[in-house]
């Protein structure tokens, strides 16, 4: 099989300098392990070695943690001259996860080099003290100000915004704080296996606060990008699985390498976040030996080896399993039931957003979105 | 672009910038119009409008003039004696929002001039008659011509652009400046107490920043994208409550020829793919 092209999540750290309270991956700065300028040399050197090889020409790396700018400027600096000396026949972009904090003097200069395509996550919480400083308090403003400069220095910036339970006393308003802030999009995720008496999210809360987050969109006509929302909707609309990770598929011709700031593989960040499923090591093993790992493509392996119960699923089209690191002990993912519920809501809702958007079905058959219809939306 | 509002009597120090030129009275800016170059004059601003216009007739090229009607005069009648000097620049009326403002508004339209509402931090009742005036904008066949900023905004809404009051105003500090008459930089007329250091400020960047993280009505706010705290100006505790329905009108209004609009493009292209198939 050609490969189209293989991408990188590198992880050049998983220190912080933020403690979100729902967040299981980072560790204290005293054991959170850094990765070297002479480890990232060799992962690009490899990689530009390999693409050369397999005639890739596009890819693309994303920089995520941890905090990526906690390593600060020189490190990036380093990536831009590895990165022109190895990767030059790459048509690259590259992309990061931020909190923003740190989003100046130096660092800002080397990320402006460095990202010119100029796409850059931001995360924070504009409501609830959930993302914190280690000294405690709030990283909001830091993070905004930080989202603020990137926004003047021409980025885009989409925003994550982790869902908990108090998010549902705030829909309206964090709706129209996305509006406000400038984010390009949004994407909300759960947050996932975090059983808080304050902020734990349960699977019915997940539902309401992705119905009444829908129906404040709608009343504003969609004017703010909520990613899984059009994500859904336009594979509504063409029969397509959604373009994500998490509903959709990765295909097997373009496959992604995730890499630790030790230089440990895996096919999922979360999953390194949980230290599960290590394909090896990247300095005792090439790409080929990568890409031939039985472990790949397990995240479409685990999609395809599905339960009845979603074979089944009037969603499937959609949903196509969720998100593989927050599948239960069945094979479905553990937000199933608030994701039905919410689907329902969204396709009973959904020909306002199409008179909006006139693209229209590829088949022209309404009922072929209904709930009720006789097949899986498009399965298959 | 970066314009300078001026006294007419320091005009020359500023006679290669872009400028509005500002003075109680026409003859002193017919003399000041003569000593700049003319096409960077955005227009000329007439503080007591109640004079003799005719010294305008003087100026043989168009240039657009503005007549500032600070508060409320009972008597607007002398916006006739302006109707031959419009005949040969275009004119907008400026006019301050404060009790009874309407009837300056209405006979500025019906004189087929321009307007231009000033608005600061406007209470429950005048935010009413601001209303009535929109009502009257929006929906009247009569006027056909821009009262703003309703008619920016309208414009901003309808297009989905980010530009904010600020600018409709005239008001941005990275794009006009205002020098008073013992030639300091400020941001406007409006509000003076705003220093300008430069004109690249960062004023409203700044701004943004605070009333996003202060936790107050602004950071929520459907309108914030073209307001950006322009009514917390000059107390900042001002509740927009009113005003919000002002712009909630404003935007009902966008968003309705929005869709007709959408629609009549979508009948165009239906019918011409009609017509297409018929000729073939």
């Amino acid at each position: 099989m050609k490969l189209e092209t293989v991408d990188l999540l590198i992880k050049p750290t998983i220190g912080c300098n933020a403690r979100c309270v729902y967040c299981h991956a980072i560790k204290p700065d005293e054991i959170a392990p850094v990765m070297s300028q002479d480890l990232i040399t060799e992962i690009l050197t490899k990689y530009g070695e390999f693409t050369r090889e397999q005639e890739i020409d596009y890819a693309t790396i994303i920089w995520h943690g941890g905090e990526p700018l906690k390593v600060g400027a020189d490190f990036y600096y380093h990536v831009g001259s590895v990165v022109k000396e190895h990767l030059s026949h790459l048509n690259l972009m590259h992309q990061m996860y931020s909190n923003a904090c740190l989003y100046k003097g130096r660092v800002r200069e080397a990320i402006r080099e460095l990202l010119k395509d100029r796409s850059i996550s931001v995360s924070f919480d504009p409501f609830h003290p959930t993302r914190l400083h280690t000294n405690g308090k709030s990283n909001f403003v830091d993070s905004l100000r930080g989202m603020q400069q990137l926004i003047r220095d021409g980025f885009t910036v989409s925003l994550v915004y982790v869902v908990h339970r108090k998010s549902l006393e705030r829909v309206r308003d964090l709706y129209y704080f996305f509006k406000n802030c400038g984010a390009a999009d949004v994407a909300l995720f759960p947050a996932d296996f975090f059983d808080h008496p304050e902020y734990g999210l349960s699977v019915q809360d997940w539902a309401k606060f992705l119905k009444q987050m829908w129906d404040v969109w709608e009343e504003d006509d969609y004017a703010v990008g909520l990613s899984f929302f059009e994500h859904w909707l336009e594979s509504l609309e063409s029969h397509r699985l959604p373009e994500s990770c998490e509903y959709g598929i990765r295909e097997r011709s373009a496959p992604m390498v995730m890499i630790s700031p030790e230089g440990k593989i895996f096919t999922c960040h979360v999953f390194m976040d949980q230290g599960k499923n290590c394909l090896g090591d990247i300095t005792s093993m090439s790409f080929e030996e990568i890409l031939k790992h039985p472990l790949i493509h397990q995240i479409a392996e685990t999609k395809e080896n599905m339960p009845d119960e979603c074979r089944t699923c009037t969603f499937l089209g959609i949903c196509n399993t969720g998100c593989v690191a927050a599948h239960n002990e069945t094979g479905r993912t553990v937000w199933c039931e608030g994701l039905k519920e919410f689907y329902a809501h969204m396709i009973e809702r959904q020909d306002r957003y199409f008179e909006i958007h006139p693209q229209g079905c590829c088949c022209g058959d309404e009922a072929h979105f209904r709930p009720d219809a006789p097949d899986s939306i498009h399965a298959g | 672009m970066f314009i300078y509002n001026v006294p007419a009597s320091i005009v020359e120090d500023y006679a290669d910038k872009h400028l509005i030129v500002r003075s109680d009275v026409p003859t002193e800016l017919v003399k000041a119009y003569g000593k700049v170059n003319s096409a960077g004059v955005q227009y000329l601003q007439i503080l007591q409008p109640d004079c003799t216009p005719n010294p305008l007739l003087e100026i043989g090229e168009p240039v657009r003039i503005e007549l500032v009607v600070e508060d409320f005069i009972p008597d607007v009648s002398f916006l006739h004696n302006y109707a031959e000097v419009g005949k040969r620049h275009p004119i907008r009326v400026g006019i301050r929002t404060s009790p009874g403002f309407s009837e300056a508004v209405k006979l500025s339209l019906s004189l087929g001039f321009a307007v231009a509402l000033e608005v600061t931090q406007p209470d429950a009742v005048l935010v009413e008659e601001v209303k009535t005036v929109l009502d009257y904008y929006l929906h009247n066949p009569e006027v056909n011509q821009p009262v703003d900023f309703f008619h920016s905004l309208l414009t901003v809404l309808f297009d989905d652009s980010d530009c904010t009051l600020w600018e409709i105003q005239g008001e941005d500090p990275t794009m006009n400046g205002f020098v008073t008459d013992d030639g300091r930089l400020v941001l406007s007329r409006r509000l003076p107490s705003i220093a300008l250091g430069e004109p690249e400020s960062t004023f409203l960047d700044d701004l943004k920043l605070e009333l996003l993280t202060d936790q107050g009505e602004c950071m929520t706010c459907p309108f914030f994208t073209n307001c950006l705290g322009y009514f917390k100006f000059p107390d900042r505790s001002f509740s927009c409550s009113h005003v919000r329905e002002l712009l909630g009108i404003l935007s009902s209004a966008a968003k309705e020829l929005r869709r007709e609009y959408d629609a009549a493009v979508r009948d165009e292209d239906g019918g011409y793919e009609h017509g297409e198939e018929e000729r073939s």
